[in-house]
């Protein structure tokens, strides 16, 4: 389960449950869990609208297309993590 | 394992579980309805505005145990501060009753008890199968691990329902139809308390903040943002800490609560059934995505499901062939509703800030009886037909 949880400033809202194209996360009353499907896309990260969730970096990239040899990094969350009021440098 | 069989078994308390409940049970249908949480609406996860018109259709006396305000009417608050006033009249939906969300939920569910459902809550359903002859659920929860066979299960699991996908109904979304919301309840503020106010443009990408006033002081200040416009994370709540700092009759105030949540904003799925398995309210997206609202469907589609049940039931034949009017029936209802805001949601997701104060600067010197899409296409094209050229495909 790569993605980090601060149980904190979880609002058990289910934005992130709904969000996930893989459907790897269940909510049960305050408690979320992921499970092993988890591709750690970063979108509930981008949801969680109480900012309780976090990829840590080494989930962010670059990654090197396997097909391609391109580099990548993942699309949602912030290269370095820093809360910028959503929008990355 | 425990066994049980129902004719009919609603996953998923809220207004549209419920309603599906109570609808079905004072036909003599054999429910039971099952919530995960240990309270039934609790968090709350929602802008709680609910309109007085549907209340009287739904045959539900107001009632002051869930009531927090009556709210005359709405105004729509362009970035520069133009402000467009309606009264209940014209903005429908949106005005009427600001409530107490997890009473309100509460009381439905009481509603569903006492027309014969029969309820469980802190029971999660853990996974679901198809069978010839109905649908098995597997539980887990204070009744401890159960199996349950009913003829139809109606999927009432919300924003993040798992019956969908358990049945095989695609329902899934992409980022960009996903608004993800973050609300703050707050006191000592200094809002005009007789209307629900929406502020559009810039200050929340792909959707809007609302302030919807609690009385004595207090409002729902909350944000919807469009989930493909943010990057990283804490961009709602940097959206809407901005918005409060921004406006002085708010820095002021208190923070009595916290509210998360999330919404779909997409047009509406292909299918919400299958074999017998039927999805109501924010499991079905019946959500307008426009305004984020989504109660006032939900209890609609749940009358709806309810009634096709019962038929079913009453005839003797639970198959999917009999429960498919509830298909029809509810896109009959509002899909040609829920498609137009879709798209209309759509249209402003491209409008810049000045494009919406000289929309709203037009709509203030009309006249307007309803404020639906063609209403203000309309207006607006007597006032500031430029504008409407930009607008044509609306048309």
């Amino acid at each position: 389960m790569p993605v980090e949880i601060d149980r904190v400033l979880c609002l058990s809202c289910g934005a992130c449950v709904g969000s996930c194209p893989t459907e790897s996360i269940t909510l049960v009353d305050t408690w979320i869990e992921f499970d092993d499907s988890c591709i750690s896309c970063g979108v509930c990260v981008t949801v969680c609208p109480a900012a309780a969730l976090r990829l840590p970096e080494k989930e962010i990239g670059p990654f090197k297309d396997p097909k391609t040899g391109e580099e990548f990094v993942r699309e949602y969350p912030c290269k370095d993590g820093t809360p910028k009021g959503g929008v990355c440098e | 394992m425990k066994e049980l069989t129902c004719d009919m078994l609603v996953i998923g308390a809220g207004p549209g579980g419920s309603t599906t409940a109570r609808y079905a049970a004072e036909r003599g249908v054999d429910v039971l309805m099952i919530e995960k949480r240990q309270e039934i609406g609790a968090p709350v996860r929602c802008g709680e505005g609910i309109a007085r018109i549907w209340l009287n259709e739904l045959g539900i006396e107001p009632d002051d145990a869930w009531i927090s305000k009556e709210v005359d009417g709405a105004r729509v608050i362009s970035p520069s501060g133009h402000i467009l006033e309606m009264n209940e009249k014209m903005a429908g939906n949106e005005t009427g009753y600001v409530v107490e969300r997890d009473l309100f939920d509460q009381y439905l569910a009481r509603t569903a008890v006492k027309a014969g459902s029969e309820l469980m809550v802190k029971t999660m359903a853990t996974g679901l199968k198809q069978l010839d002859d109905g649908v098995e659920v597997k539980t887990t929860g204070i009744h401890g691990d159960m199996r349950i066979k009913a003829k139809v299960v109606v999927g009432a699991d919300g924003f993040e329902s798992r019956v969908a996908g358990w049945a095989g109904i695609d329902t899934r979304l992409p980022p960009e139809h996903v608004n993800t919301c973050l609300q703050y309840r707050m006191m000592n503020i200094g809002n005009a308390e007789e209307f629900n106010d929406f502020y559009a443009g810039e200050c929340a990408p792909g959707g809007y903040v609302w302030v919807f006033s609690k009385g004595d002081g207090e409002a729902n200040v909350g944000i919807g943002v469009q989930a493909s416009l943010l990057n990283g994370y804490g961009g709602v709540k940097y959206y809407l800490d901005k918005f409060v700092k921004k406006h002085p009759f708010l820095s002021k105030g208190t923070i009595i609560e916290v509210v998360g949540g999330a919404v779909s904003v997409g047009p509406p799925p292909d299918e919400t059934m299958k074999g017998n398995v039927l999805l109501v309210g924010d499991a079905a997206r019946q959500i307008d995505a426009l305004t984020g609202g989504g109660v006032v469907n939900a209890c609609d589609a749940g009358k709806v499901a309810g009634n096709v049940i019962a038929d079913a039931v009453e005839s003797g034949k639970v198959n999917e062939e009999a429960l498919k009017p509830y298909e029809s029936g509810w896109r009959e209802r509002m899909e040609k509703m829920l498609v137009r805001n879709y798209i209309a949601k759509e249209k402003i997701l491209t409008m810049s800030d000045d494009f919406f104060d000289r929309i709203i600067l037009a709509l203030q010197e009309v006249e307007i009886e309803r404020v639906t899409t063609l209403d203000i296409l309309t207006a607006v094209q007597k006032k500031d037909p430029e504008l409407v050229e930009e607008l044509a495909d609306l048309l």
